[in-house]
């Protein structure tokens, strides 16, 4: 009895290579999802031409351009498939189980015998097949982050050596966290007030009135529950923020789908409260008794320390807790780099509850706000 | 051995009103095959919906079950409905029968209603975009396994509302054995982004505005045929020329809404109406009427407006 996930026989599925390929680059792609590749093939979809083969994947498994360039990639590394090919698949596939790994790509895709079909291509889906990533002789390139030392600003990555341009690069920002993360993030703020038009049907009222007076005019309509939470947002817009800027914009769009009573994003440039585009009496007014989130790296960043920042920071956040507003700062940086800025300073002195940028603390986070902890 | 779908297969030369290509209706083909949501999702005007009604056409499944999706919708909604308020005015009459039990007050929803028929039938699910972000997640599990529960219908309702020949359904309902599932369409205008799983759930079409005119001129004969109108092909040749510039300048001053083919249908039957033909018809001379069919947002007929003034001579 043979494991079809061991190498060797893994080979013999179609496709099972791509499909691996696909996982290790984080697509969410499932056995059900290889098994519908199968009962697709076997229903006569793809076919053996590599051509519609790619095709199939590419309907079945890409949803983003990386899937697409995966694909892409697995099956430029596969010559095409001589029409002979087709007729004896199990052979070939043997014979590419009993083969060797090849030491270069050029070699790998050469059939086993001159005038004999190329195996690889047959069954592209083995989990052998090479690209040009796997060749030890392409150069590889290294990211490097230029050291730096506790609190001595941002490294600059540099790269090594220069990238081998075997193909077309399409970069893709991505946010730290999805929209749909944050938006539910949001939603576990909740402050629940009956308000507004009476719509809703009371059972439990319309019940009663039955009960006392016989009869039952009208169902009795009660406010739906509304969520008044409110959520003011302040991000620091200075240049040292930059690189997160693409997350304050995905974190700005998911407040719409938050259901919060009120909620806004606000840009500070230093100081959180010195609004950009309102004055701070006002932001303070309409937030009363909601949460505050400030993101800001509180200069630790660029490891600056400044007294005037941290006093007037401390005055905002003082200001804030006498308009009853619960404040948290979740600074991009991490807690080592705070040491010897302002940052630090703000968490000491502020007080404020300050946690580095990622998906726990910012739940994290949320639940301080509501009170949970 | 596949086993034998009970559907036919999509053709896509079988569809009599709709237009399209071999590799749409492959992957609609595929979709059918493998029992899994088709989502469609291309700019507004481009035929998502109508590609619905042209595969129910052509496998011969008669009605479409069609559900719009509101911004208010709930997955729960495409699935069944608890008509409470009735049920309370029914319990106070002591008449009334069916009164203390919930299982009559339960109607299934197109989705749902699929989902038990067990029959041949094609769901169109307009617009889900429109929803709330949870929406498409609640329906992932529904359209994996096609089957859902009702929460709304006690335990101990369950069979006699199986029983009940106008229901015939108990608290989970799900296909019989041998039953065939519905095929589900989904349509999207990408308002909203939908989330991975959901995408990764289904079978996925991007309808593209066609830029062969050979191709336009077809789209735009299969729709007037529907309809039992007879315009000149003559006209017809140079509106989709006419059109297709219209269409490059759009993208030229980055309209937000550039027309599309259900704009130039339209366009068309008005450039007959009007009895116009191919020397008052010109792209860089449009009319406010064609200005009304093809452009839709004010900003976007600024836009147009703008550099047409600066190209006055003088």
């Amino acid at each position: 009895m043979t494991n079809t996930l061991q190498p060797a026989s893994a080979a013999a599925l179609p496709l099972l290579g791509l499909f691996q390929r696909l996982i290790d680059r984080g697509a969410a792609l499932g056995g059900r999802d290889y098994l519908d590749g199968l009962r697709a093939l076997e229903a006569g979809y793809g076919g053996c031409d590599p051509v519609r083969l790619r095709r199939l994947a590419e309907i079945l498994w890409a949803r983003t351009e990386e899937d697409h360039r995966t694909i892409a990639q697995w099956f430029a590394a596969i010559t095409p498939l001589p029409e002979s090919a087709l007729t004896d698949l199990n052979q070939q596939l043997r014979q590419l189980e009993d083969r060797p790994r090849p030491q270069q790509q050029g070699a790998q895709l050469m059939p086993s015998a001159p005038g004999a079909p190329a195996p690889a291509a047959a069954n592209p889906g083995g989990a052998d097949a090479a690209t040009p990533q796997d060749d030890p002789a392409t150069p590889r390139v290294r990211l490097a982050i230029a050291p730096a030392s506790t609190g001595q600003g941002l490294g600059l990555p540099r790269l090594e050596a220069n990238p081998p341009l075997l193909g077309t690069y399409g970069l893709q920002p991505r946010p730290l966290l999805q929209m749909r993360q944050l938006a539910l993030l949001w939603r576990r703020l909740r402050r629940n007030q009956r308000l507004g038009v009476k719509q809703e049907l009371d059972l439990q009222a319309s019940l009663r009135a039955r009960c006392e007076l016989g009869v039952l005019l009208r169902p009795v309509l009660r406010p739906c529950r509304r969520n008044t939470a409110k959520l003011l947002i302040l991000a620091d817009a200075s240049p040292s923020m930059a690189p997160w800027q693409p997350f304050l914009k995905v974190l700005e769009a998911s407040l719409a789908h938050g259901r919060l009573g009120d909620a806004a994003l606000s840009w500070f440039v230093n100081v959180p409260g010195t609004s950009l585009q309102v004055s701070q009496h006002e932001l303070l007014r309409r937030f009363a008794g909601g949460a505050v989130l400030v993101l800001s790296d509180g200069g630790s960043a660029r490891g600056l320390q400044s007294r005037r920042r941290v006093r007037r920071t401390k005055a905002f956040l003082d200001t804030a807790a006498n308009w009853g507003m619960q404040v948290v700062w979740i600074n991009p940086m991490p807690a080592k780099r705070w040491i010897g800025s302002s940052a630090a300073q703000i968490e000491r002195e502020g007080p404020v509850l300050m946690l580095p940028l990622n998906e726990e603390n910012l739940a994290r986070a949320v639940d301080h706000l509501r009170g949970a902890s | 051995m596949a086993d034998p779908s009970p559907y036919k297969s999509f053709a896509a030369e079988a569809a009599t009103d709709y237009v399209t290509t071999p590799e749409v209706a492959e992957i609609v083909n595929l979709a059918i095959h493998l029992s899994r949501p088709l989502l469609v999702e291309g700019e507004a005007g481009c035929g998502k919906t109508r590609l619905a009604y042209a595969i129910a056409a052509v496998l011969g499944l008669g009605d479409v079950v069609a559900a719009t999706v509101k911004s208010t919708s709930q997955a729960k909604d495409l699935l069944y409905r608890f008509d409470a308020l009735r049920r309370l005015q029914d319990a106070q009459d002591p008449n009334n029968e069916k009164g203390p039990y919930v299982y009559p007050y339960i109607h299934l929803q197109p989705l749902g209603k699929a989902i038990a028929s067990g029959k041949p039938c094609l769901v169109l699910i307009d617009e889900i975009d429109k929803a709330d972000i949870d929406f498409p997640n609640d329906l992932l599990d529904v359209l994996d396994r096609y089957e859902f529960e009702i929460d709304d219908l006690p335990d101990e309702e369950s069979a006699l509302c199986a029983d009940d020949p106008t229901k015939g359904f108990g608290r989970v309902v799900k296909a019989k054995t041998g039953d065939v599932k519905p095929i589900v369409v989904i349509t999207s205008n990408r308002e909203k982004p939908l989330p991975e799983p959901f995408l990764r759930r289904c079978l996925y079409i991007q309808l593209t505005f066609p830029t062969d005119p050979a191709l336009l001129e077809k789209i735009v004969h299969s729709n007037l045929s529907r309809s039992g109108e007879q315009i000149q092909d003559s006209l017809i040749h140079h509106a989709v020329r006419e059109f297709l510039a219209v269409r490059n300048r759009s993208e030229e001053f980055g309209l937000q809404k550039p027309p599309s083919t259900s704009e130039l249908v339209d366009w068309v039957r008005a450039l007959h109406w009007q009895q116009r033909d191919e020397t008052n018809v010109c792209a860089s001379e449009l009319r406010p009427a064609d200005h009304a069919i093809l452009l839709k947002l004010q900003r976007d007929l600024e836009s147009w407006k703008r550099p047409r003034d600066s190209e006055a001579p003088g």
